[in-house]
């Protein structure tokens, strides 16, 4: 088997297992070119992610290792153990999904281009929580943003919206 | 720093998918960039799935629509007011109508279209008090049922019969509901009754009324204007302190929603199952010119005997199958005591086939002909003890004899227990092998598991 190292687009490598690898959709088809093209006796396979900094790069690649570590263990445990297993690894995620916005925001968008399903589902779910029963000025500030719309078209919007807004 | 804004289009959508319509057309007025993102159909087809059960973009009235975005708002715009209550009413009849729509389209096509808002509130000024809303938002999808003849068998709330009586309960148009006499705050939104749909017709035609209509049973059903609760009512009882017995224990404003939720999931599963009344018919009409006339789907409808666990026991003897089920008769006019719950049973005799004989027992040989001789019952009270025993020969006067080619035999019949009490009956048949007259082997036991009398959680 030749190493994977996937390399952030700030130049950080990070050396990584072929079943860690295959987590993200989108590095298992790269891998599936480069080996196309390179051959099977490559003994090195370097997958540039240009999308995403060392940094987070880093922090989906600690999500990716957990979520290996927890399907082998989900395998090797005995029924009777698998409840203490999730409960363990839910317990990991909530620890792993506390970060701030600005982390969130790329965490979300590298989950989303490297296609890793399980980390997209719980970024996207943090984030509809800020979403869940807000109005319209509470989401704007949650999220830092700045009113954008005229008041003609606020006004048009609301009209057609009102009831979701009552 | 990272924001909001430099999350793509589908990231959004995606997003979005999580949290609610209500939700998204909130963040549309905090957020312009959002639109594009937002107004993605695929994130309202989701939103119509989980709110109205809704799977090809259709308006509230079914007329196709371009998107599903509008879909939704034509939804929320016609029941958006009955929140929950709307959401819950859509998947209800989406479970009724799609049963329906694959088992009886007669019934189906009875469905007149929902009524709107002013004839609901027409309604309210008629009976002079409001209308639950749990009740108004039933009658948005389907105003009741219209008859055009034939009909007798297509009340949408079920059909059965003990001996030759049948109840088959019909969804009154709104047109037709009237408060009961006696107790001016119940109204009466299902009825068996023929005279309710006078105005359009009987079941059959005018001279085979007599025919049919004389075996339908007045069996009603009202909603309590006040409090949303459903009461079942027998017209012939007709006494105050009788007028009703509540449909189930837990009452609550949407009472009548989750009564016909619970109707819709009995049918969705097969609890209850399409019921043929043709041979109840022409056993007590014969081969009358006027029957032959009306289609045989006429005599097809929603059988409320419960072909399924808990409501139906079965056990197998010599490759005879006992299915035993029981329907609770809270209005059955044969009783007039007010003391005493009346319970119809309907036993269902099935020779196996040959096949399936010889797979439960490869050894023995199978039986392809046997006649029905003696019945022996054990009746017992709640603590399991025998309180009567009935030995008789024959099912209700019938010696059934069932061959490869005729291998099921079912009949109803009934009995009662004191008011609040409950039991179980038990016992089993005697068969012969062969016929009565011709027998090809000695006579045999069949058991017929035990089965509990007792009030069930809803009654329909």
């Amino acid at each position: 088997m030749p190493d994977i190292v996937l390399r952030s687009n700030d130049g950080a490598d990070h050396k990584i297992s072929a079943s860690t690898a295959r987590l993200s959709r989108t590095v298992a088809s790269l891998l599936q070119d480069l080996e196309a093209s390179k051959g099977e006796d490559a003994e090195l396979l370097i997958v540039p992610i240009p999308n995403v900094c060392n940094c987070t790069l880093k922090k989906v690649l600690d999500f990716c290792e957990q979520q290996r570590a927890f399907d082998d263990l989900v395998r090797a445990s005995p029924a009777a153990q698998q409840p203490e297993v999730t409960r363990k690894t839910q317990a990991w995620r909530e620890t792993y999904m506390k970060v701030s916005t600005d982390e969130l925001y790329h965490l979300v968008m590298a989950a989303h281009y490297l296609d890793v399903p399980g980390l997209l589902g719980l970024c996207t779910d943090a984030m509809a929580d800020h979403i869940r029963g807000k109005s319209p000025s509470q989401v704007r500030a949650c999220f830092g943003l700045k009113p954008n719309l005229s008041p003609e078209e606020e006004d048009d919007i609301r009209r057609s919206n009102l009831w979701a807004l009552s | 720093m990272a924001t909001i804004s430099d999350l793509s289009a589908p990231l959004i959508t995606h997003i979005f998918s999580f949290t609610s319509a209500k939700d998204c057309c909130r963040a549309l007025c905090a957020q312009k960039a959002w639109r594009v993102a937002l107004e993605d159909d695929r994130l309202w087809k989701t939103f119509c799935r989980e709110e109205y059960a809704l799977k090809s973009p259709l308006a509230f009235k079914r007329q196709q629509l371009p998107t599903y975005r509008q879909a939704f708002l034509d939804w929320k715009d016609s029941i958006g007011r009955y929140g929950s209550l709307g959401e819950r009413a859509a998947v209800a009849w989406q479970k009724i109508e799609d049963v329906l729509a694959q088992q009886h389209p007669s019934i189906l096509a009875s469905l007149r279209p929902g009524a709107e808002e002013e004839d609901l509130d027409k309604l309210s000024q008629r009976l002079g008090m409001p209308i639950p809303d749990a009740f108004r938002v039933v009658y948005r999808f389907h105003d009741g049922q219209q008859f055009a003849p034939p009909f007798a068998f297509w009340g949408l709330f079920g059909w059965f019969n003990v001996y030759h009586a049948v109840h088959s309960t019909s969804m009154l148009p709104l047109k037709k509901i009237c408060l009961l006499l006696h107790d001016d705050s119940k109204a009466i939104f299902c009825s068996a009754s023929p005279e309710a749909f006078q105005e359009d017709g009987g079941p059959l035609d005018r001279t085979d009324n007599e025919h049919v209509g004389s075996i339908l049973e007045h069996r009603q059903m009202c909603v309590a204007m006040s409090s949303g609760d459903v009461f079942t009512f027998a017209n012939r009882v007709g006494t105050c302190a009788n007028a009703g017995l509540l449909l189930a224990g837990d009452t609550g404003s949407d009472h009548v929603l989750r009564w016909f939720e619970a109707y819709a999931t009995a049918l969705n599963t097969g609890y209850f199952q399409m019921g043929d009344g043709w041979d109840l018919v022409r056993e007590d009409y014969g081969e009358v010119e006027a029957l032959a006339r009306v289609p045989r789907d006429a005599f097809k409808g929603i059988s409320i005997i419960p072909r399924l666990p808990p409501g139906q026991v079965e056990a197998c003897t010599r490759g005879i199958k006992v299915s035993a089920s029981v329907v609770i008769l809270p209005d059955n006019p044969m009783s007039r005591s007010v003391t005493v719950h009346e319970y119809a049973y309907s036993i269902r005799f099935t020779l196996l086939p040959v096949e399936e004989q010889l797979r439960l027992s490869p050894q023995a040989q199978p039986l392809t002909s046997a006649q029905l001789l003696s019945r022996h019952w054990v009746i017992l009270d709640e603590r399991g003890q025998c309180t009567d025993t009935v030995e008789g020969e024959a099912v209700i006067g019938k010696y059934p004899h069932l061959t490869q080619d005729k291998p099921t035999f079912e009949y109803q019949s009934c009995t009662n227990l004191p008011l609040g009490s409950h039991g179980a009956m038990a016992g089993h048949f005697t068969f012969v092998e062969g016929t009565i007259a011709n027998p090809t082997g000695p006579a045999f036991d069949v058991q017929c598991p035990r089965f509990y009398l007792t009030v069930p959680e809803w009654i329909f």
